[in-house]
């Protein structure tokens, strides 16, 4: 009890033990936001069963009201099951409410709110609005092969999807019209991005709204199906240096613990994966490669085949 | 960033899957100097000796080549008496061939198989290159002569 106390008082100095039987805490969470500053919420934690944290009641003041989704419950209920000190469960809460994702045209959590009736329908608003964008991404996540995000989390409203061993279909879904078309990004080798982006050029006027996610993709990319996701066996080969979709300038999959190969050689027989940030200082480190607008020109680092990559 | 993680995956599978005659590990923790011991390869005057390399890595890496030396000396038409190496993959283009999809154990495996072909119309040493040309046996009686005047013989 006496550690568990000491630990709330350094981490959470405004949670304050107001009983002892059962043993209850109340006070406020400092939530922060992606903006650099932070949130408050109210919380109520009742632990009924202390020092274990199952079958803990908890209560959220009114302003975010909005995360009492089913998900969202069943979440804290693993973490009240797997956690066992006061302190940590804290923790955890923390990072499950700042996954929420920031709509950019409302401004941060914070902004121009003086009470918490304005934060309140301000969060409900953007809950509401996010809802539907979950929902389409969820039906994406079903539906499709998902390369990126790895593990995705209710703030990424982006998915790129895998479309043929060269090239996958990057979207972001806007929260604030998210049955118009999203925006669409082609990745991989240059001759397949070059073709898809005329195909869905020529298909955009065949977006309906009324119609779901995946129907809309498919009649973009002139498809009766997605790709499903080959399983694969998880052995590591000791004898390749690099797997097919790790870069093989860097030797790995995520660079700065974030972006994924998105580049792809034309040739078929080589068909190596690259970030563009590595391929990018290659072909900008050797001679006689040539610049034309924003496009650098050269040739793939192992087949010699012809590359470009975009200088941003 | 990339250079780190480069390097400690290329040590991993260096060591979980060592290649026959060549071995290399870093002289500190950085990755900036690696010892690597390369054994001649057989039936070549090299056959039965041991040679110690020296190699560099800078900061640039893998988009520049790592530098290269022969800590031993050796009798060759691509290698001087200081040891530097005249190799394709070891110069960056367009005068060289180095690319950064060559790894470390490549460049190693290059080395070794110089040892056995010597190249002798790029040469370092002009005078070795016209004897393996034009008197292989003199040549390949010269080199041991020189191996054996050394004391890196594998017991």
């Amino acid at each position: 009890m006496m550690s568990d106390y000491k630990f709330m008082i350094q981490l959470y100095p405004e949670m304050i033990l107001v009983s002892k039987k059962p043993v209850t805490w109340k006070g406020f969470l400092e939530i922060p936001c992606n903006s650099g500053r932070s949130m408050r919420i109210r919380l109520k934690l009742i632990v009924h069963n202390y020092p274990s944290l199952s079958g803990a009641e908890i209560y959220f003041g009114k302003e975010i009201a909005f995360i009492r989704r089913k998900e969202f419950s069943d979440k804290v209920k693993d973490l009240m099951c797997s956690v066992t000190k006061v302190s940590t469960f804290l923790k955890q809460l923390q990072l499950l409410i700042v996954n929420l994702p920031e709509i950019s045209t409302l401004g941060p959590f914070e902004r121009n709110i003086s009470t918490l009736d304005i934060a309140r329908n301000k969060l409900k608003l953007q809950v509401e609005m996010l809802k539907k964008v979950w929902s389409n991404l969820k039906q994406i996540d079903e539906n499709c092969w998902v390369i990126d995000p790895l593990q995705p989390k209710p703030c990424h409203l982006y998915r790129r999807i895998y479309l043929t061993p060269s090239l996958s279909m990057f979207i972001k879904i806007d929260p604030l019209n998210h049955m118009d078309l999203p925006e669409i990004k082609f990745m991989g080798s240059d001759i397949e991005v070059e073709s898809k982006t005329d195909l869905v050029s020529r298909n955009l006027n065949k977006w309906d709204p009324s119609c779901d996610i995946i129907n809309n993709l498919m009649t973009l990319l002139d498809i009766d199906a997605f790709p499903k996701k080959e399983i694969k066996k998880e052995e590591i080969d000791y004898n390749v240096i690099v797997t097919d979709e790790e870069c093989c300038i860097c030797f790995s999959l995520k660079l700065d613990n974030e972006t994924l190969p998105d580049k792809i050689c034309n040739n078929e027989k080589c068909r190596r994966h690259f970030h563009t940030s590595c391929l990018l200082q290659w072909l900008q480190t050797i001679a006689g490669n040539h610049v034309i607008f924003h496009q650098i020109h050269g040739s793939c680092p192992n087949c010699k085949e012809s590359i470009s990559c975009r200088i941003n | 960033m990339q250079r780190s993680v480069r390097l400690k995956r290329e040590f991993e599978r260096l060591n979980q899957n060592p290649v026959e005659g060549i071995s290399c590990y870093p002289k500190s923790d950085n990755f900036e100097n690696l010892v690597a011991t390369i054994i001649g390869p057989n039936g070549s005057p090299y056959s039965g000796y041991l040679f110690q390399l020296s190699i560099d890595i800078s900061e640039q890496y893998p988009f520049e080549p790592p530098r290269i030396t022969f800590q031993t000396p050796i009798y060759h038409p691509n290698i001087d008496d200081k040891g530097r190496i005249c190799m394709d993959l070891l110069n960056m283009p367009p005068k060289g061939s180095w690319k950064p999809t060559i790894g470390i154990k490549n460049l190693l495996d290059a080395v070794q198989c110089l040892l056995g072909n010597p190249n002798p119309d790029d040469p370092l040493m002009a005078d070795i290159a016209q004897e393996y040309k034009f008197n292989r046996q003199q040549f390949e009686r010269k080199a041991k002569q020189f191996m054996e005047q050394g004391k890196n013989k594998l017991s």
